[in-house]
């Protein structure tokens, strides 16, 4: 639709940048970082993502539009469907001359030049109604609106594309395996001083078949009657919302503290927060790693959700429950019982991880994460509790995170071996560490299983059991506590370190330093074979039980373990700086731990791994907020009272802010060299770590006097 | 390469050597891919009768050039229209120079590509189909040897881009060995070359490595930009090639060529 104004009024007033600590800004045009920069500018609203590609772009760029949890069939397993680009338009502009900004407080992408502007483009996917695409541009050159919704240039064989208009409305589905369907409608309003393009879009996407078009049409419907203006005051209440709850601060280092935001905002913008999330490695930001589930979801994105959004960590959990179905039979298949997650996970839940690849010496080699990777179902496990420690909801354990618990630990109960002397183990696994295949009793298998085991034992012992359509296992508490208790661990007499797996510390002794600097994908400077004879490890196995569950482990061996571990790491994976960043601080580091820290925050900003352009590292994001949360301030949920252990902060900080919720009080942590402040909006029951057990409640002040930390205003319970 | 601007020539040296058929078999296969002329020449006051013989049975027409070789051929080499030259790689290693000091010369100042053809050749008795390039990721080589790229890729040649992860250039991470080298080696087609093109990704030595993947791939050709500095601390690949490697190298050459990239890769952040 056209409409030719002649109002004669002035220019809408174009934005300035808001400040620093809250934009990520690129100037020019770079070839070569074309589409790295396309990740990072990502607009997404938890369903639908869509990079940050320029309307009129062409060879060269990158553009992906993807809807959560939705794939296409292709010849190596479930690949992420690309869906309509309803963003094109037809200007003329100097690409080079110009500045685009991420405002992350609203999650509007800005586009315009250097010299007094001819031009701005505003694009935002509505966070407040997920599905919603908005864009506007006003430019006093040429501009045209250009096809409202284009197909995808190379759409994968066995995609079907159909088009049709309903009045003034364009529609597009694609269709293959999953299905996406989009309606889009174009104002174009010209004046003297300018023609304004402002295109609405609405896309659904469904795991199974291509969405029904009405509903599509009558969100477009909504949107369009609210207009621009309201949906761009929507999209800022909604994320203003959001960085509420999940705001952080580091006062002294505004450039870590930018890196910081960038990853929280695009953990919010990837992940739903109603229905099911599923959460790909890349998120909504790029099709690379296949849009596959891994470990990434549960042990690394979670925790920050259910800290400061919890319908959105219900939501990934929800993900998993509707895959039980596939999570059991893949166990039966096995021989086992309960419930057997895959490593990779996609639309129905089977296993996904491809069988084999291309080795670097031409040879052709099996894919065995696939198969033996299997802490996978223990931090399925572990991540349903982190949802309920921090909600605080009930109802949540009795319902739908009760067969997360249960199922997976009558599958660890079934998989697990006991040996005539009455030691327990799992065998034939591949631990966090992927360095080393086919172990015997990885320590961090063997712990979260034992953990997984326990609490699920627990839980059965607790009243109001709702089992599903299939009806989970009978449960064995008795059973499960005892096969718990008999793990082996990885504790030897005469060793101050867990060991890693059985035989772990028989291996060549070589440390990282003979032979690169970390960070280093070690496994392609040595080769897979070598580097798996050595102790050489990828990222943190023994020490992600330190992260994750430290209350498993023996008091005083996280540094002893870190002392052991460390030396021995490639930091080859980009989950390993920021878990080592929260360790590092637990253990009273602080200046190691920032240096790690940096590099995960600015894993994407600077694309370290040469992989950005398919998408950014929401695992790596996740750890860099635990690193802050876990690490420095020590802030853990247990069932009844938020546990705080504050560490020292490295000298260049003054102040870490943080906040969560816990048990749906918004609570504010504030940290500086001596002192801790906690405010909550209600009172929240809090436990300091070397204070004993005594219960304190908010507002909290806390000051440290010869290492330990003091409440300077007590409200014990 | 130089934009043509009348029929492009492909020009080949011979010499009274066993190579020199082999020269121009190679030869007249790039001059039908490029859709070039063929000039023949041999740097000497009388024509040996065994190279007679040979360039006769090859059917093109012979120009002689008088004076020093180098010299001679090094001029030839900057007339306009001449697309790339084809030489004979005298000689294998015995010694510091793995190939004959003519030719070295004339790699070394050469400001158009060569193609540097080795004396046991299969290329001589076969077609051009699969063309190797080598790219070490920087933008510089990547610039230099993309226009012989699209015109081996437009004349139909099966082109496979090739990459050898070293200690210099090793990746900092690599999340998972299936999708992580999936996404870097898309982008770095990407930036390098075309994602059109096939990809094969090594780790070790170099030179060792390209020359396994020359046999499993069948390779009829190595396109590969340097620096044409062969001292001793330098171009050690090239040097590794030209003495082993069982098919023609076409040699472009790099202004400007650093050392390999490091880990890290990227030239700053513009993301602030």
């Amino acid at each position: 639709m056209t409409t030719t104004g002649d109002s004669g009024g002035p220019p809408r007033q174009r934005p300035r940048p808001p400040g620093p600590g809250w934009v990520v800004e690129v100037l020019g045009d770079d070839p070569v970082r074309r589409r790295v920069v396309e990740a990072l500018l990502t607009v997404a609203d938890g369903r639908i993502g869509t990079r940050g590609t320029r309307a009129e772009d062409g060879p060269g760029s990158d553009p992906f539009v993807m809807a959560a949890g939705v794939y296409h069939d292709a010849p190596a397993g479930p690949h992420p469907l690309p869906g309509p680009l309803w963003f094109g338009a037809e200007l003329a502009t100097d690409s080079t001359a110009e500045r685009r900004w991420l405002d992350l407080r609203t999650g509007v992408l800005h586009r315009q030049p250097l010299e007094p502007p001819g031009l701005h483009a505003q694009r935002f996917a509505c966070l407040a109604r997920p599905g919603t695409q908005v864009q506007r541009i006003t430019a006093s050159s040429t501009l045209a609106a250009g096809d409202p919704l284009v197909p995808p240039s190379a759409l994968p064989e066995g995609v079907d594309v159909r088009r049709w208009e309903v009045g003034d409305v364009a529609l597009l589905q694609i269709a293959g395996g999953g299905g996406i369907t989009a309606a889009a409608a174009t104002t174009t309003t010209t004046s003297r001083q300018a023609t304004v393009v402002e295109r609405v879009a609405v896309l659904h996407g469904d795991a199974a078949e291509a969405p029904a078009a009405a509903p599509v049409l009558a969100d477009l419907e909504v949107a369009r009657h609210l207009g621009v203006d309201q949906l761009l005051a929507e999209q800022r209440d909604a994320w203003a919302a959001r960085w509420e709850d999940a705001h952080v601060a580091i006062d002294g280092d505004p450039e870590l503290e930018l890196a910081v935001r960038f990853g929280l905002f695009h953990m919010m913008a990837s992940v739903a927060d109603r229905g099911e999330a599923a959460v790909g490695a890349r998120g909504l930001t790029g099709p690379a790693y296949a849009g596959h589930v891994f470990w990434d979801a549960d042990v690394f994105v979670l925790p920050f959700l259910a800290a400061t959004h919890p319908t959105a960590s219900r939501a990934m959990l929800e993900y998993r429950n509707r895959r039980l179905g596939a999570a059991r039979q893949r166990a039966r298949q096995e021989g086992h019982g309960g419930a057997r997650f895959p490593w990779e996970s996609a639309a129905d839940g089977t296993e996904a991880t491809p069988t084999s690849r291309h080795s670097l010496d031409g040879a052709t080699v099996p894919i065995r994460t696939g198969q033996q990777e299997v802490h996978i179902i223990a931090d399925v496990a572990w991540a349903a509790w982190q949802h309920a420690l921090w909600s605080g909801d009930d109802t949540f354990l009795t319902g739908l995170g009760r067969p997360l618990l249960l199922e997976t630990a009558a599958y660890w109960a079934s998989r697990i071996e006991v040996d005539p002397d009455g030691s327990a183990h799992v065998r034939g696994v591949i631990g966090p560490d992927e360095y080393h295949e086919d172990v015997d009793d990885n320590a961090y298998t063997n712990v979260m299983a034992g953990w997984n085991l326990r609490h699920a034992a627990a839980l059965a012992e607790t009243p109001g059991t709702r089992t599903g359509p299939a009806g989970p296992e009978a449960a064995d508490p008795v059973l499960w506590r005892r096969v718990a208790d008999a793990l082996v661990t990885g504790r030897r007499p005469g060793r101050d370190h867990h060991e890693q797996f059985a035989g772990y510390d028989d291996l060549e002794p070589l440390r990282i330093d003979e032979v690169a600097t970390p960070p280093v994908a070690a496994d392609v400077l040595l080769g897979a074979e070598h580097v798996q004879r050595t102790q050489i490890i990828k990222q943190a196995d023994v020490l992600m039980l330190h992260h994750l569950v430290p209350d498993e482990l023996p008091a005083g061996t996280l540094l002893l373990d870190l002392d052991h571990y460390l030396p021995r790491t490639a930091h080859g994976s980009s989950l390993s700086p920021g878990v080592h960043a929260s360790l590092l601080a637990r253990a009273g580091r602080p200046e190691e731990a920032l240096r790690l820290l940096r590099l995960a925050a600015r894993l994407d900003l600077d694309d370290v791994t040469g992989t950005t352009a398919g998408g950014l590292h929401l695992a790596t994001m996740g750890s860099v907020w635990q690193a802050l949360a876990f690490g420095f301030l020590g802030v853990r949920p247990h069932r009844t009272a938020l546990h705080l252990d504050p560490r020292p902060l490295p000298a260049s900080w003054r102040q870490l802010e943080l906040r969560v919720l816990f048990h749906g009080r918004r609570v504010a942590l504030r940290l500086d060299h001596d002192r801790l402040d906690v405010d909550a909006d209600a009172p929240v029951p809090i436990v300091v770590a070397q204070h004993g057990p005594q219960v304190l409640t908010t507002p909290l002040k806390l000051v440290q006097r010869r290492d330990h930390w003091h409440p300077e205003v007590q409200h014990a319970t | 390469m130089r934009p043509d601007r009348e029929s492009p020539i492909v020009l080949a040296a011979v010499d009274d050597d066993p190579v020199a058929g082999a020269v121009l078999h190679v030869a007249t296969a790039l001059a039908q891919t490029l859709a070039a002329t063929i000039e023949v020449v041999h740097v000497g006051d009388t024509l040996p009768s065994g190279l007679r013989a040979t360039v006769e049975r090859s059917g093109h027409d012979l120009r002689l050039l008088d004076g020093d070789s180098v010299e001679a051929l090094t001029s030839e080499l900057q007339r306009a229209d001449v697309r790339l030259a084809v030489i004979g790689c005298r000689g294998r290693p015995a010694g510091p120079r793995p190939a004959g000091h003519v030719s070295l010369a004339v790699l070394e100042r050469a400001i158009t590509p060569v193609v540097v053809v080795p004396p046991d050749t299969p290329a001589a008795h076969r077609d051009l189909t699969v063309v190797l390039l080598p790219l070490d990721g920087s933008d510089e080589t990547a610039a230099a040897v993309d226009p012989t790229m699209r015109l081996l890729t437009g004349a139909g040649l099966k082109v496979i881009v090739a990459h050898v992860f070293d200690a210099a250039t090793v990746p900092a991470f690599q999340d998972d060995p299936y999708h992580a080298m999936q996404a870097w080696g898309h982008e770095f087609l990407a930036r390098h070359a075309d994602t059109d093109l096939e990809l094969v990704l090594r780790s070790g030595p170099p030179g060792t490595r390209l020359l396994d993947v020359m046999e499993a791939e069948d390779v009829d050709l190595v396109v590969l930009g340097w620096s044409q500095r062969l001292a001793a601390d330098r171009a050690r690949t090239i040097r590794e090639l030209l003495s082993r490697s069982p098919v023609p190298l076409l040699l472009v050459p790099v202004e400007g060529i650093d050392p390999p990239m490091s880990r890290t890769g990227v030239a700053g952040s513009d993301a602030r």
